[in-house]
Formats: C-alpha cells, structure tokens, sequence
C-alpha cells in the first residue's frame, strides 16, 4: 500500500507539512526529519515504526510542540505550532502541552516522590485549577478501565514496570487531550505487561474516542494501530491502515 | 631622701577624674605610670615622644579621641586638691591605661593610688627601695622578671586570639567535612550504576571502595594545595593592604611558617579523607545488579536507619538533661558536654526533624504557593538523609550565631543595668554658683540629647565634711533604672560613697545653713556627687537656686564624643562643672558590638560554607532530576514554575534550617546565660533578651542564602529544551 493522504482540514488532529529538523551544523550537521509530510486522524489508533536512529523520536517531539522543527508547518488540535520556520514561543508551547497534548514516555514518567494519584492529577495542578466534578468522573472511569483502582496510593516504587506505565496513560488521558503521544511505551516492559498496555491505549481509543500517536519499533506493537506510518532517514517511507 | 642611683619603676595606677582644657574627659579613668629609663619601658609609641620627667604624661592611642586630647594638651589628673597637671606629650600602643604619668606625678594622687610593683634594675634591695621614699608594701621586682612578665602578658593575649581564631577554623572545618562527605554521598549516589557497572565487570567490593578513596585523596591534595596558594595570597594582600590604608596599625609582616603550612594542607587532605570515609563504604554495598536495573528505577531514596535514630533520641535527651542540670548547678563543663550531646543528637535525628518541619511549613504554603512549591516541598523531603545532611551545615553556623547574638544580647542587658545603676544620670551639669536658668535650655538644644532639668540646690554645712551641696532631684524620667535618689523621700539624704566614708556617723547626716538645721537619715547613692534631699528639706534649708542641670542622652547611634564636646562647651561658658558617663557608656557599648560583630564575622565563613553546601547539594540533585524536569516540562510546568519550584526547595530547606538553628541557638543561649554569666554577676543579674530583629535578620539571610544557592542550578535547569531533557539518560 502506498502512501494515501487523507483530507488534512476536517479530520487531522495533527498535520505536518514539509517538516524538517536538523542538528548541528557544516559536517556533523544531521538531518533527523528530511521533509516530512502527515496527518494524524481524529479519534485513531497511529502507530509510527521505522528503524532506531530514522527520526520517529524527533517527529514525536516536533508534534507535540517539545521540539521546534528546523522548517515546515505543524498543526496540532487547531493550533498552529510552527509556520515558516518561526514557531510558538516557549511559554506558548508549554501551555498547549498542559492543555492539549498528553504524553507517555518510555520509562520514568512518574515523579517518584508523589504517589499514583497525585502523578494522574499532575496536569490539573500544573494548570492550577481544581478538577471539575465531570473531570472526576472522567478521571475515575479511566483508572477503573485501567484497573488501577487499589493502586492509586502507591508510589511508582511499589508498582510494577507494566502498572507504572498504565499510570502514565491515565495521566495522559485525564485532561481529555486533543491527542495522547507516546514513545515506545511498552519498550522497556514484558510481554504481558506490553499487551496490557497496548489493549489499553487501543481501548482508550475505541471506547473513550482518543486519539493517539504512538512511536513504537515494534512491529507486534504496531498491529494494535489503526493506520502505521513507517520513518526511514526522516522521512515518510509508507503510510498504510494497521491490520486492527 | 638618698636617691637611688640604680635604674627604677614603680607600678602603680589610680583610677581618678582626667578633665582636659577645662572639660570632664572622664570619671573613673585609669591612669598608670612609665618609667623615664628606657630599661624599664617596654611600652611602644605611636606618636610623640616619652616622658623625660614630672609635668609630662603620655596617653593610650585608642582613648585619647575619647578623652578628647591629642600630643600638646594639658590634662588635669585627680580630684579637687589632689591634682597634677601634665602636658601630653605622646601617644601609647597600650596596655590598661588610658593615661601614663611618671611615678613622682601619680605618688601625688595619694589616696587614690594602688602600688602593684616596684622595679628596680640591677639587684637593689627592698632597703634600698625604702631608704630612696619609693613605696615598698606591694614587692619589689627585678626589672628582667618585670619585662619578662609584660612580654607574657601580651603573648597570652596574642594566644587567646589565636585560640580564637582556631576555634573558629575548626567550626568551619566540621562544616566543611559535613559538606564534602554531601557531596560524595550525592555523587557517588549518581554514579551508582557506573559503579555497579565496574563491579559487573569484575571489580571487587575493595576496588571500588579504593577507586573512590583514591579519588577523594587526590581531590583533597589538589584543593589543599590551592588553598594554600589562595590563603597565602590572602594573608599577603590584606597584610598589604592594611600598611597601605593605615601606615601606624599594629600589624607586622605577612609570614608563612612551614610547620603551619604543611600541617594545614596535611589538615585539608585529612578532613576530604575523612568526609569520603562513609560514603565510600556505602559504595560497597551496591550490588552488580543495580547496573542492569532500568533507567529511572534507581531512585537512590536515602533514610535514616533505627540505629542512627535511636543513638540520636539518647543524645538529644541525654544532652537536653545535661543542658538543664548546668543550669542549675552553674557548670561550664556540663553545659558544654550537654551542648555537644544534644546538638549531635540533633543532627543525628535531622533526616526525620528536617523534612517533617519542612512539610509542616509546606503545607500551608502549597496552598498559596500553587504546584511549584508542593513538588518543592515533596523534593526537598525525598531524600531525607541528603536533606539533613546538607542542613546539618547551615544548623550549625544558624546555631552558633544564634547563640551568639541572644548571649550577647543578654550580657548587654547585664551591663547596661549595672551602668544605670552606678550611673543613673548621663551627664551633670554642675556650680557651686547659682546656674542662669537658659543654661537647661541650651542644654536641650544639643543634638543627641533627650532631656535636660535644672536641679535646685543650697550649700550646707555638716559634721566631718564642711561645705556640701545640697540638691533636690528634678523628678521627670531623665535618671535612668530610677534610682531612690531621683525621687527622694522625706527624711532622707542620699549621700554620694566618697562622702558618706568620710562620715562619723554613716546613718545620719546633720544640714545646717544660717542656723537652720535638718537632721536626715543617710543612705548611699551611687553615681551621685554631693546629697540628694527631698524638695521640702531643701526648702527648710532655704537659699536655694539653680544649681545643677541634669542631662539624659539618646540611646540612638548619635556621637557621644560630639554629644560631651557640645556639653562641655555650655558648661564652660556658664562656669560649670561637667560630669558625665556618656562616653564611658558608648565605649563599653562599642566594644560588646565590635567583639560580637567579630565573631559573628568570624562565623559567617561557616556559613559562606555551608551556602556553598547546599548550591552544592542542589546543582547536583538538579543534574541528577534532569529527566524528571523535562517530564515536568513536557507536561506543561513553564520555565517561571520550574525555577520557582527549585528556588522553592532551596527556600524551604534554608529558612527552615535557619528557623531550627535559631530555636536551638536561643535555648543554648538561655542555657549558657543562666549556667555561666549569671553566677560571674551575682550583683546586677542577667537575664535572657532575645533581640527579635537581629533573629529576623539571621532568617533573612538565611532566605536570601537559600535563593542565591538556587540560582545557578535554577538557570540551568530551566534553559534545558524538554525534548534535550527527555534524550538525558
Ligand atoms: N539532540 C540531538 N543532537 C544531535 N543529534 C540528534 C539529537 N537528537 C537526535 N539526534 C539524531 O537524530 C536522529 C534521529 O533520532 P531519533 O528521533 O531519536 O530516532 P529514533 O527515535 O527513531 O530512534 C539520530 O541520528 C540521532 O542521532
Ligand atoms: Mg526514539
């Protein structure tokens, strides 16, 4: 299957055009994204594969407004984030993460010294405000369908790799981002715990209407996606429907 | 009298009334003798020449701006009908005394002199002593025993600097060691998977535990040697310095000894041994394994063991008991051996004191402070053996200067009531002349006055001491601790000490003037010159007028100097008397100030150490967090809230810190009061004063302190991009 763009404007809840980023200068110059053009559709499950070193990091990091591409434009959730190489100034970018984007890493995305609960709510209470009666509604049907209920009061410590990583994906998913990043999330977990956490962002989707990226060099992994975008040399090599 | 041909000096003061050129320099002024041979002399000066013979004095460099008089002068030594008059004619780096008069000048004070020693050159006998007139009740003493005597009078003062001063060196070198073994634990902390790593690899708990003491040696020879370079710099340069600013200042030549030098840098690589003994130790215990963990896993959370806490609940109650016991029986040894005790106790329990009043300050804070400060607090406490470790450094300099400054506090309340007491009224203004009324009036307009009353008196005559001026006190508040004698009572005659001695009958006093008489009860009066009557005897008495002006200075930082200079003035042009203890006041004041200001300058180098500590502790956490504040960052903590959440931490554990140190500080400054300072005076007592703004002022720098540690790491930390953060390991 061949690459197929679909209509940027109604469905994307990103869009990248002629997204480059580049590192360093003269010889050691290096061109992570060499041009990339996409879009991420509303409420599906996308899987980003490609090689390590092809640049699958960095577009992550360039869509969600923690990096600012070298050129290109990139729209997420409406919101432009970089055009003709000028982009959102930092204290612009950092509150469209808290508002807009939720984020899960490979490993350490817990603060150690708070417990499950309070690193779930971390978004709230970086934004300063109090969660609404709907968002604790939200909130405690997501932990319920991440089955961390009884887990809430501990600290990362006492969880498992797999259970710390499903914390990770209910703070991502509280605020009801616009879209749910997430880079090589099962990376550093078994097999069990990795189908666990992969049924839940595919859950999250079909049932709660996410939208989620998510960058994986896992070819297993990525059969849990919707649509798989594969990278080579900062490119876009393929962009194909998964098999789920 | 047969002269004595051999070289001779009498050793002798008298502490008596100095005015110059009309004026009352001083009261109670201590006046010495120096001897005209040049063999009996060991005193030094800074100006002028010595004296060849009677008629001449030289005064002490440091009281003569006090005393008002330079090289030139004529001052007046004595009280009335015993006085010499002298011409000064040099300046003394000294010794006791405020003014040197030659042995034939003092010999005519009389009563008020005391003989301490006679010195006599060359083997003459007490004979030979009494048969030349000199006094021989007090010894006689050869001149070598004299001289050598002097020298070690003046070498005891230099060792107790010294003393001083190395008592400091070691307060800053145990902070320092608290610091450096921070430092490596902190660091080893982050190393830990490189180290389990080596271990993996095949190294032995030995080796590794020698790799890092190697390092910490290497690191202490390194840092010693350019502390010596900088210090020795230092001293040449401040030695330079001061020649340059003041060319006379009693300073020799910068000089490096060998000994002192090498025992510093040996000192310096000792106390980095020492520091890196037990985070070395703790290296051994990390296992291979640790090094295949996942990144992030190894969240080197350190807590105190129940064996730390333990031996810090026995030290902390057994010290605080030994605290209370010195109290009661007035032990210096007791109450030091419990202040020790129970401040290592303290800081043995600080990994559980420390974070739980850092969340009890949080709590309320985080309400106000938002999300920063509540990740602050929770980081501040993470680590609570760090934590404690790194206020372990700043407690004990909070402690000391706490200690310090309420001790102080407390001994300038002591003294300040026993100057009110023996000198209840600043100044006096006084005439055996009626005094023009005006003359209260010019005396309120001088600058660093507060108030001024007119005291009426009369001239009586009584038993045993002829003409004596009679006052009655002008009420108001101008006496200060409100002597009996400021208010009077009917019947009673408050009598100054040197005239009551001279009484008969010391329990009465019998007035009488043109035949009328008033027989009063006699009580003493300190700090009083002639008696004090109620306004209804001095009425009996009759003939009363001005006679006297009564003069309460500010207690604010006006010149006292300028202050006596502008009374003395007033006093000349209405031909009174000036009597006043104003500057005598402000020089004892100064010098409680300047040796508290000198400690306290003395101890802020622990504290400059123990500031360092914690930008230390804090630059390294914020490496070590790295990954976390891009986490932070990517979930939405702006660049302002990242730095306020670490400028946060560092507050929090500053202040805190300081607030525990003033606490402790303050409750062994109470201790020391009442065990040590309160038995030396009985008299006047002492009691604790807590100067509430100098303590505000110790917490505000602890504050600022705590800010200036963050600023750094703070920077960093917010200038790092959060997707640079995320590639950290
Ligand atoms: N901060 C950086 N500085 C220099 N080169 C970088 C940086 N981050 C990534 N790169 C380079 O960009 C390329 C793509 O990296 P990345 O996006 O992390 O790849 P992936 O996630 O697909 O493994 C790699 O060659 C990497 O070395
Ligand atoms: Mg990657």
């Amino acid at each position: 299957m061949t690459s197929t763009t679909p209509d940027p404007v109604r469905t994307a809840a990103a869009s990248a055009r002629g997204l480059t980023r580049s590192y360093g200068s003269g010889a050691t110059r290096v061109d992570a994204l060499a041009g990339v053009d996409l879009d991420i559709t509303t409420g599906t499950f996308t899987a980003v594969v490609g090689p390590s070193g092809s640049g699958k990091s960095t577009l992550m990091h360039c869509l969600a407004g923690l990096d600012t591409p070298t050129s290109g434009t990139v729209v997420v959730g409406g919101t432009e984030l970089a055009a003709d190489g000028r982009a959102l100034d930092d204290a612009a970018l950092t509150r469209f993460r808290r508002d807009h984007v939720g984020f899960v890493f490979q490993a350490f995305n817990l603060l150690p010294m708070l417990t499950a609960e309070q690193n779930v709510v971390l978004p709230f209470e970086l934004a300063g405000r109090r969660p609404t009666s709907q968002d604790r509604e939200w909130q405690s049907y997501v932990v319920d369908v991440l089955g961390l209920r009884d887990r809430m009061g501990h600290r990362p410590s006492a969880l498992s790799g797999g259970q710390q990583q499903r914390v990770a994906v209910a703070r991502a998913l509280v605020t009801r981002p616009d879209i749910v990043f997430a880079d090589e999330p099962t990376g550093n977990l078994d097999s069990r715990s990795s189908a666990d956490v992969l049924g839940v962002l595919r859950r999250s989707v079909d049932e709660l209407g996410q939208t989620v990226v998510m960058v994986t060099h896992d070819e297993g992994a990525a059969s849990h996606a919707d649509e798989v975008v594969v990278i080579e040399d900062g490119r876009v090599a393929d962009h194909r429907r998964g098999v789920a | 009298m047969a002269a004595l041909r051999l070289p001779t000096r009498v050793v002798a003061t008298a502490r008596v009334p100095v005015s110059s050129s009309g004026t009352r320099a001083g009261d109670d002024v201590a006046v010495g003798t120096v001897a005209t041979d040049a063999a009996l002399r060991p005193e030094r000066l800074t100006s002028g020449r010595f004296p060849t013979g009677p008629g001449q004095a030289l005064v002490a460099s440091d009281r003569a701006a006090a005393l008002g008089v330079r090289v030139g002068d004529e001052i007046v030594v004595g009280r009335a009908g015993d006085t010499v008059t002298a011409r000064v004619v040099g300046l003394t780096r000294s010794a006791d005394d405020a003014a040197l008069l030659t042995w034939p000048d003092l010999a005519r004070l009389r009563g008020d002199t005391l003989v301490s020693a006679v010195v006599v050159g060359g083997g003459a006998t007490p004979a030979d002593v009494r048969a030349a007139g000199l006094p021989d009740r007090a010894g006689v003493t050869s001149a070598e025993d004299f001289l050598q005597h002097r020298a070690q009078e003046l070498t005891r003062g230099v060792d107790a600097v010294s003393a001083v001063l190395l008592g400091f060196a070691a307060v800053a070198l145990f902070v320092s060691v608290l610091v450096i073994a921070n430092t490596f634990s902190v660091l080893l902390a982050q190393r830990q998977r490189e180290l389990a790593l080596l271990r993996c690899v095949g190294a032995s708990r030995q080796q590794v535990r020698r790799s890092v003491r190697t390092e910490a040696l290497v690191i202490g020879m390194g840092a010693s040697t350019l502390a010596l370079a900088v210090g020795t710099g230092l001293g040449h340069l401040i030695v330079t310095v001061v020649h340059a600013v003041a060319p006379g200042a009693p300073v020799g030549e910068a000089h490096v000894a060998p000994a002192w030098a090498v025992g510093g840098w040996v000192l310096g690589v000792l106390v980095t041994l020492l520091a890196s003994v037990v985070p070395s130790r703790r290296t051994t215990r990390i296992e291979p394994l640790a090094a295949l963990r996942p990144l992030g896993a190894v969240d080197p959370r350190t807590v105190a063991g129940a064996g730390r806490i333990g031996l810090g609940l026995v030290l902390a109650a057994g010290g605080t008991a030994l605290l209370a016991l010195a109290a009661v029986v007035h032990s210096l040894p007791v109450m030091l051996l419990g202040g020790f005790a129970s401040f290592g106790g303290l800081l043995a329990l600080g990994p559980v004191v420390v974070p739980a009043c850092i969340r009890a300050v949080a709590a309320p804070l985080g309400r106000l402070g938002g999300a920063p400060t509540r990740l602050a607090a929770a980081n501040a406490c993470r680590h609570p053996r760090r934590t404690a470790a790194t206020a372990a450094s700043l407690l004990v300099g909070t402690t000391l200067v706490t200690g310090l400054v309420v001790g102080s506090a407390s001994v300038r309340g002591s003294v300040v009531g026993a100057m009110d007491h023996d000198h209840p009224v600043d100044a006096v203004l006084s005439s055996s002349r009626p005094l023009a009324p005006e003359v209260a009036e010019r005396v309120r307009g001088i600058d660093g006055v507060v108030g001024a009353a007119p005291v009426r008196g009369t001239t009586a005559r009584a038993a045993g001491l002829g003409e004596v001026t009679v006052l009655g006190a002008p009420g108001g508040s101008l006496a200060r601790g409100a002597p009996a004698y400021a208010r009077p009572a009917a019947g009673t005659a408050y009598v100054s000490p040197a005239l009551l001695n001279e009484m008969a009958d010391q329990r009465r006093i019998r007035l009488v003037r043109d035949g009328r008489a008033v027989t009063l009860r006699a009580e003493p009066a300190p700090g009083v010159d002639g008696v004090y009557v109620a306004s209804a005897e001095l009425d009996r008495l009759g003939g009363a007028s001005t006679r006297a002006v009564w003069v309460r200075g500010s207690d604010g930082r006006s010149d006292a100097d300028d202050v006596v200079a502008a009374l003395g003035s007033v006093a000349r042009a209405s031909g009174a008397d000036l009597s006043e203890s104003l500057s005598d006041r402000a020089y004892v004041l100064l010098q409680l100030d300047v040796v508290l200001y000198t400690v306290v300058g003395l101890l802020s180098i622990a504290l400059v150490i123990a500031l360092l500590g914690i930008a230390n502790t804090l630059g390294l956490s914020v490496l070590e967090r790295g990954r976390e504040h891009a986490l932070l960052r990517a979930l939405g903590l702006t660049r302002g809230q990242l730095r306020r959440m670490l400028a946060a931490e560092a507050v929090l554990l500053a202040v805190v810190t300081g607030a525990i140190g003033i606490a402790v500080g303050a409750a062994y400054a109470s201790v020391g009061v009442a065990a040590v300072i309160a038995p030396a005076v009985p008299d006047t007592g002492v009691h604790v004063v807590v100067p509430v703004g100098q303590l505000g002022l110790v917490l505000l720098l602890a504050l600022v302190a705590g800010l200036a540690a963050c600023l750094l790491p703070a920077r960093r930390a917010a200038r790092t991009a959060p997707a640079a953060g995320l590639a950290l390991e």
